[in-house]
């Protein structure tokens, strides 16, 4: 079933890839260029699932998973990191934040659909 | 195109805006090595090449991005302070991820060893927390030679150490107790093959729930593995009074029958692993050979994930609001700069292929000419019968234009991305050659067509190289010239009517001509005995084969100059003018069309052919009488005009046709703007009407034609060529012996 997504990413091509798997396997996709984009496109819809990039500009997204855990609203909204294998340390400032989940990148399509299915079932 | 191609393209592009970003950033970081929000920003940019190139597993750029990133780490974070010789270092690395993204994109190859010493000073600077050797830094971060081991050792012997805070977070501590590797979960010992039966205790703590994370959803997808039996644990749940509505006190006992592994078993709690109390066996019985995931005698992990603002918190679990992120104070300073990053932040953007829009600028051109063939098809026609149809088409008239202004502004980019670049240049030029320059920008939101922007990076370059390698003196020579030691570089832009004004300026020694004139002579450009006004010295170094460097050094001395930068700025459809004052510096100026699609065009006729002429080059018209036009000795035709002597070319003789015009008394003289700034009469046979022109080069089809600079299909379906009035004009120079002529005239 089609779930709707926000991502968040600074990065053209990380968007790119992200919402081509994801339409792909049928999700509907936001995109937001920063955190405070992301801010600004969370309460336009309601979201199965937010997918966030952590290094950005304007506001970062360890920034921006506790501005939107600090909505009651979303306090049981799935949001994963997008992470590099090396940062431990910046998964583990994510799940402070209050991250669900994490996507390592670079992130191989499959992983990244059942990590979605994890989250937020279809069904 | 497949997909993976796509973002590939969309990567590479990406790249060219992170490393324009990266050099921006750093130049600002050499003149405000404080400011936080660029260390922040050249950090995101190295951290998305690397990002995007291990999508596509370009693991060379990788690994030196990498580096690279480490190193940018140390400076955000406060643990290494920025230096020139780290922001040198920078600029260095810059370039070479530049040739890195190069080679993944397959314009370029470099060999192994082409990133191997700054790699290695950068994995010097991230291990050592500083630069090798001070000592030695002034020439290995200027000359690349010096890529020998021997330099090497001598780097890692000298290394003196620069504040370095080595003490971390208390935070992170605690993390690093906290979330214990998975690995400790699984008794690989336990490993069953198809068709066991596990037997999985699961106590969720409170912070399962503050991340979202859903023990239905978690229990749901087991129930997906295979046979499930559920218990639900209500063992902790305390006295009523003492219900805590933030705390977790539900756990289960889950029997699982299933072909699964216990891998996949444990993949399915893989991001709450830290967050419960989580015991997987793969035996038939619940007790003796469990295995604990963590201490789980130690409830300690639960304490700590005890949110203190209870009030705050929903049924299930409460935000997090008693752990800042461990990099708190920086965060805030990241806040206090964000407008400032706002500002240079790109707005709301969609990403269109250029290809997308130049079918689209084509169409319009296409319309464009439909729009005027109608309205001379109408012109025939009455329009007191057909008023409508006047109507109609003066509405398509307006609404083409703005169409077309519209298109145009998509295409349109700031120079900025250009002028961007230059403090780059200047900065190497200066240490090659030891000069002190400040370059000032003005203009850089004057915005130009994408394509005339791209193409105007190496005249640019050359221009700004020239000015100070040519123009600016050496400190001594400026402080016994009585000027300040530091040079002065300015580099405008700015709107003129149609054309873009792109200029550079320095306040140097101006251009040498007794210099250039010998050059000239030497290089056969000029006769010795020629007798040429300081202008038309100054015009000499647009020659081509010209340089008047003594010995080529590598910053002018590119192979080209200034007759390629002509060259190209002709080729854009622009000209370009020199002034130079002796001791006071020199001025180049670019004028440039707004587009290269479309004209404004002045229809000329000449023995019945119509003909087109940018009418940005046109100052005005006028019909002469005979009383006015003046022979020189060498030949060359004059008209007197308002007192001027303006020499004259007629459109025929040079576009070898024999009829048309001969006379100028018996047709038009249309007066042109040139590249020296001298008006030219260009002699044709009448004037048909204005018109806008879809310009089609014809280049690519029959080269380079004299006095033509393309063509075009006008309202009729007649091909008209446009005329280049540059090339017109030099065919009127008047000589020497003409010059003094037209002085004695005057």
């Amino acid at each position: 079933m089609s779930q709707s997504i926000l991502t968040v990413d600074d990065s053209r091509t990380m968007r790119d890839m992200l919402a081509h798997t994801l339409e792909g396997a049928g999700h509907q996709v936001i995109q937001a260029v920063d955190g405070k984009d992301g801010l600004d496109k969370i309460c336009t819809q309601p979201f199965d699932v937010v997918i966030t990039d952590i290094n950005m500009p304007v506001m970062n997204g360890i920034e921006f998973i506790h501005e939107v855990r600090a909505q009651r609203e979303y306090a049981t909204l799935p949001i994963l990191i997008l992470t590099t294998e090396s940062s431990e340390e910046k998964k583990n400032e994510g799940r402070q934040a209050g991250a669900t989940g994490w996507i390592v990148k670079p992130f191989d399509p499959d992983k990244l659909l059942r990590v979605i299915e994890k989250v937020s079932p279809s069904t | 195109m497949d997909p993976l191609e796509q973002f590939k393209q969309t990567f590479f592009g990406e790249c060219e805006e992170l490393l324009e970003e990266l050099q921006e950033q750093t130049s600002i970081l050499k003149d405000e090595p404080q400011d936080t929000e660029c260390l922040h920003a050249a950090f995101r940019a190295i951290h998305s090449i690397k990002g995007g190139a291990g999508a596509f597993g370009f693991d060379r750029l990788v690994s030196f991005a990498h580096s690279f990133e480490n190193a940018f780490d140390l400076l955000r974070d406060g643990k290494l302070e920025v230096s020139d010789e780290l922001v040198d270092l920078s600029l260095r690395a810059t370039d070479i991820l530049e040739d890195l993204v190069a080679e993944a994109k397959e314009t370029a190859q470099f060999d192994e060893g082409h990133e191997h010493q700054v790699l290695s000073m950068l994995n010097h600077v991230v291990e050592h927390g500083a630069l090798p050797g001070e000592s030695d830094i002034a020439s290995p971060a200027i000359s690349p030679a010096n890529t020998d081991d021997e330099d090497d050792d001598e780097l890692g012997l000298d290394f003196t150490p620069v504040a370095v805070k080595i003490e971390e977070p208390e935070e992170d501590d605690e993390l690093g107790l906290d979330f214990t590797p998975v690995a400790a979960v699984i008794d690989l010992e336990d490993k069953t093959a198809d068709g066991a039966t596990y037997s999985i205790t699961f106590k969720p703590h409170a912070s399962l729930y503050q991340r979202a994370n859903d023990p239905r959803i978690l229990i749901g997808e087991l129930r997906r593995m295979g046979n499930l039996t559920l218990e639900a644990d209500t063992s902790s749940i305390p006295a009523f009074a003492e219900l805590s509505p933030a705390e977790s006190y539900l756990g289960w006992t889950i029997s699982l029958e299933t072909e699964c592994t216990l891998e996949e078993i444990t993949e399915v709690f893989e991001f709450v692993l830290d967050d419960c109390e989580l015991l997987i066996s793969a035996a038939p019985t619940k007790s003796e050979n469990h295995k604990k995931s963590q201490d789980t005698s130690d409830p300690e992990p639960v304490q700590k994930a005890e949110p203190q603002e209870a009030e705050q918190a929903p049924k299930e679990g409460a935000p997090k609001t008693d752990t800042p992120p461990p990099n708190g104070p920086k965060e805030t300073k990241t806040k206090e700069t964000a407008a400032k990053s706002e500002k240079s932040s790109k707005a709301a953007l969609i990403r269109v292929n250029l290809e997308k829009i130049d079918r689209l600028v084509n169409m319009v051109g296409e319309l464009v000419i439909t729009q005027s063939m109608l309205s001379q098809e109408a012109s025939c026609l009455s329009e007191d019968q057909h008023a409508g149809l006047f109507k109609g088409l003066e509405q398509l008239q307006r609404h083409t234009r703005g169409l077309q202004d519209s298109v145009m502004s998509i295409r349109a980019h700031p120079v900025k991305s250009v002028f961007g670049r230059m403090p780059r240049i200047v900065r190497d030029v200066c240490i090659a050659t030891g000069k002190k320059v400040r370059l000032e920008t003005k203009g850089e939101s004057t915005e130009l067509d994408n394509s005339v922007v791209e193409q105007l990076s190496d005249p640019l370059t050359h221009m700004v190289r020239n000015a100070i390698d040519h123009g600016i003196e050496s400190p001594e020579d400026r402080s016994a010239a009585g000027k300040s030691e530091e040079g002065l570089v300015i580099l405008s832009a700015e709107h003129q009517g149609e054309n873009i004004l792109i200029q550079v300026k320095d306040d140097g020694k101006g251009i040498d001509r007794e210099k250039v004139r010998i050059r000239a002579i030497e290089k056969g450009v000029i006769d010795e005995n020629s007798q040429l006004s300081p202008e038309e010295l100054d015009q000499l170094v647009f020659a081509p084969g010209f340089s008047t460097a003594e010995s080529i050094t590598n910053v002018s001395g590119r192979g080209v100059g200034m007759d390629v930068v002509r060259q190209r700025i002709q080729d854009l459809g622009g000209r370009i003018r020199l002034k130079s004052t002796p001791g006071q510096g020199s001025e180049v100026t670019l004028v440039l069309p707004l587009t290269l699609a479309i004209l404004d065009g002045m229809i000329l006729r000449v023995a019945g052919e119509d003909y087109v002429m940018p009418i940005t080059s046109i100052v005005e018209t006028v019909r002469p009488v005979a009383k006015d036009l003046h022979n020189t000795p060498s030949g060359v035709e004059l008209l007197r005009i308002r007192g001027n002597y303006v020499p004259l070319v007629y459109l025929s003789r040079e576009l070898g046709v024999k009829e048309g015009c001969n006379d100028a008394s018996q047709g038009l003289v249309v007066l042109c703007e040139t590249n020296e700034g001298d008006p030219v009469g260009i002699v044709i046979d009448d004037i048909v009407g204005q018109q806008q022109v879809v310009i089609k080069s014809l280049r690519e089809t029959i080269g380079n034609l004299h006095g033509i600079s393309a063509a075009t299909v006008l309202g009729n379906g007649k091909v008209a060529l446009i005329l280049n009035v540059t090339e017109l004009a030099a065919s009127a120079a008047p000589t020497p012996e003409d010059e003094i002529t037209l002085e004695s005239a005057a």
